[in-house]
């Protein structure tokens, strides 16, 4: 055997070495594993026996066992997450006027006032809408998606009071 | 003698990069700092992260920040003027007092709140007004075809611990179609 030969034994057993460290160095006593920042199940470590104790000197402590009765583990629904909202858009008149992104959120609130005064729109003249009394009559669209691929829309159409605005053009005398 | 000396070399950039390997894995390192936690959902991103990975705690005080219906609204159709604004902003790090909380957009800073012996952030959407304004932009502009402009916006809060928490979100704007 060759030094060069040896070198590279060398070099092959420095690698193993630093596999060996890599895979213990996440191990943890705990059971659990610490992988991007975030404590996971080991999935070496299995099924630990119920055991309590209370430690310490003495024939009757005078701490008792800690109760922690019916640990559970539910699944209501198999295969069903938490479901997030993704958008929710509002449209009037067939244009987009309001794009709305969820951020980890399972439900949308938006108040009245978040839009204060609220979208313009044309008022239109008595009758505009159909109904004499009021002006245009404008339809509304509200749109919702979340991340199960569900969507939920609301259909409306809302009456504005009528206005007309009326220009008066200066008389100029010549 | 030299025929040794490349085996090794090669022994120890192999050791190196394990090591590497090994840091990275632990936590991911956002710019300089340690991410504790993070979590992706349909392209936005979440995440709290401390200084350096000597202080980093196993369970940090502050929390993710709560930034719920990032909003874009158009309120005139006849301008190319939109506003985007959140429901509020919401972050918590007791017993730790809260020292700054900043919304940056597209990547301008627009928004600093300072903490003042509070263990707590909140901002409701009425204490930034109406909101940013920003242009809608055209049809698609954004990547969608049905929206206008879309704004990246980063949101960070950072408490008297020296452990962050940040937000990375994208808002799709309403296209200005004159």
């Amino acid at each position: 055997m060759n030094r060069r030969a040896i070198g590279w034994i060398i070099a092959a057993l420095g690698l193993a070495l630093g596999g060996l460290i890599s895979g213990g160095y996440f191990l943890n006593v705990g059971g659990a594993a610490r992988l991007d920042g975030i404590y996971q199940p080991n999935p070496t470590a299995g099924p630990a026996a119920n055991l309590r104790e209370a430690i310490g000197a003495g024939d009757s402590p005078t701490i008792s066992f800690i109760e922690n009765p019916s640990a559970a583990c539910v699944n209501l629904v198999p295969n069903t997450g938490p479901n997030y909202i993704i958008t929710m858009t509002v449209e009037i008149d067939g244009r987009q006027r309001a794009s709305v992104n969820g951020f980890f959120q399972t439900y949308m609130y938006l108040s009245g006032d978040m839009f204060d005064p609220g979208f313009k729109v044309v008022c239109g003249p008595p009758g505009a809408g159909g109904k004499p009394e009021l002006g245009y009559s404008h339809s509304y669209t509200i749109r919702a998606r979340e991340t199960g691929g569900l969507g939920a829309a609301n259909y409306g159409s809302v009456y504005c009071p009528a206005d007309l605005a009326q220009i008066y053009l200066p008389i100029v005398l010549r | 003698m030299r025929r040794i000396i490349t085996p090794i070399l090669v022994m120890l950039i192999g050791l190196a990069g394990v090591f590497w390997w090994v840091q990275s894995a632990r936590g991911q390192v956002d710019g300089d700092r340690f991410v504790l936690m993070s979590e992706t959902q349909d392209g936005n991103q979440r995440e709290v992260s401390a200084e350096n990975q000597a202080n980093a705690p196993t369970q940090p005080d502050i929390g993710f920040i709560d930034s719920p219906s990032a909003v874009c609204y158009q309120p005139d159709p006849g301008l190319d003027a939109c506003w985007i604004n959140w429901y509020y902003l919401s972050v918590s790090s007791s017993p730790n007092y809260m020292i700054t909380m900043t919304v940056t957009l597209n990547p301008r800073p627009v928004a600093h709140v300072q903490g003042f012996f509070q263990t707590s952030i909140y901002v409701p959407f009425n204490m930034l007004g109406d909101g940013f304004k920003v242009a809608c932009g055209p049809l698609g502009a954004g990547g969608n075809p049905t929206l206008g402009n879309s704004y990246g916006y980063t949101i960070r809060a950072r408490d008297s611990a020296n452990l962050g928490s940040a937000n990375y979100g994208t808002v799709y704007c309403p296209a200005f179609i004159p």
